[in-house]
């Protein structure tokens, strides 16, 4: 399996590790995880689109979070007129969650001061597996070859 | 002089709209807390802490509730008009319960 699925794996494990009492050990990593999970699917399929397969790992390794971020916010925040409005819900819902998951995992890596709930990572773990499966759905249609492109280069 | 921000001037506005929501969503929704601060990009952001029903908390239910109560506050407090980014933490009442987190109560 590719690193994006294996990390969603990793999350559905840890989030479930503990039955009765879910250890912040396991919840805080799962959240992580989940973010990484959806990070690494994005990058995948934005290398895929560049012609030499022996350049795609390190294309990869050059994209920015704070950028994929600022472009996701943008995506998830417009309108996208004249696109089919399921496709245009799902591709939004793949943005808006890469804004959110960036931010919950900053607050399960850096912030101890509240407890995280099983509720809480369960959530956020489902949500990517959601947006696995919506990227899926949109990932040929045009708008989501500009959200690839967004997610790394300028426009000018 | 110190600006305010743009939410923190709206606070009131959006307590009325987030009190509305808890109460149509009382059926799965025990409370909303909103707090507004910096995401961790430096933008403004309002950060809801939202405690659900055990039923609504349910794996089976989550997805839905959530998508429901989501829908239901960026309709109310709009970026566009708000400037606001929003995020959500959730928990069920048995969880606040043991954790007991006073900025959940």
């Amino acid at each position: 399996m590719a690193i994006a699925e294996d990390l969603l794996e990793q999350a559905h494990h840890l989030v479930r590790r503990e039955r009765t009492k879910p250890k912040q050990a396991s919840l805080r990593p799962a959240v992580s995880a989940a973010y990484y999970a959806l990070f690494h699917l994005l990058i995948k399929e934005a290398a895929r689109n560049w012609k030499r397969p022996d350049q795609r790992a390190a294309l990869a390794r050059t994209f920015d979070h704070n950028r994929m971020r600022k472009a996701s916010q943008r995506l998830a925040n417009s309108k996208l007129a004249g696109e089919s409005a399921q496709a245009a819900a799902d591709l939004k819902g793949v943005a808006s969650a890469f804004d959110h998951l960036q931010e919950l995992r900053h607050l399960a890596d850096y912030d101890d001061t509240e407890k995280w709930s099983r509720t809480s990572a369960l959530k956020a773990v489902n949500l990517v597996a959601d947006e696995f499966l919506a990227w899926r759905a949109v990932r040929t249609e045009r708008m989501a070859q500009d959200y690839l492109f967004d997610l790394h280069f300028a426009r000018r | 002089m110190p600006m305010m921000s743009s939410g923190v001037v709206k606070q009131p506005e959006i307590g009325r709209r987030v009190r509305a929501i808890e109460r149509r969503l009382a059926r799965d929704v025990v409370r909303i807390r909103p707090a507004i601060t910096l995401n961790s990009t430096g933008d403004e952001a309002i950060f809801f802490r939202i405690v659900l029903s055990d039923e609504a908390s349910r794996e089976n239910r989550l997805q839905e509730v959530t998508k429901r109560v989501e829908a239901e506050l960026l309709k109310a407090i709009p970026l566009d008009k708000f400037g606001l980014y929003q995020y959500y933490n959730y928990r069920s009442a048995s969880e606040q319960a043991l954790l007991k987190e006073p900025a959940w109560s």
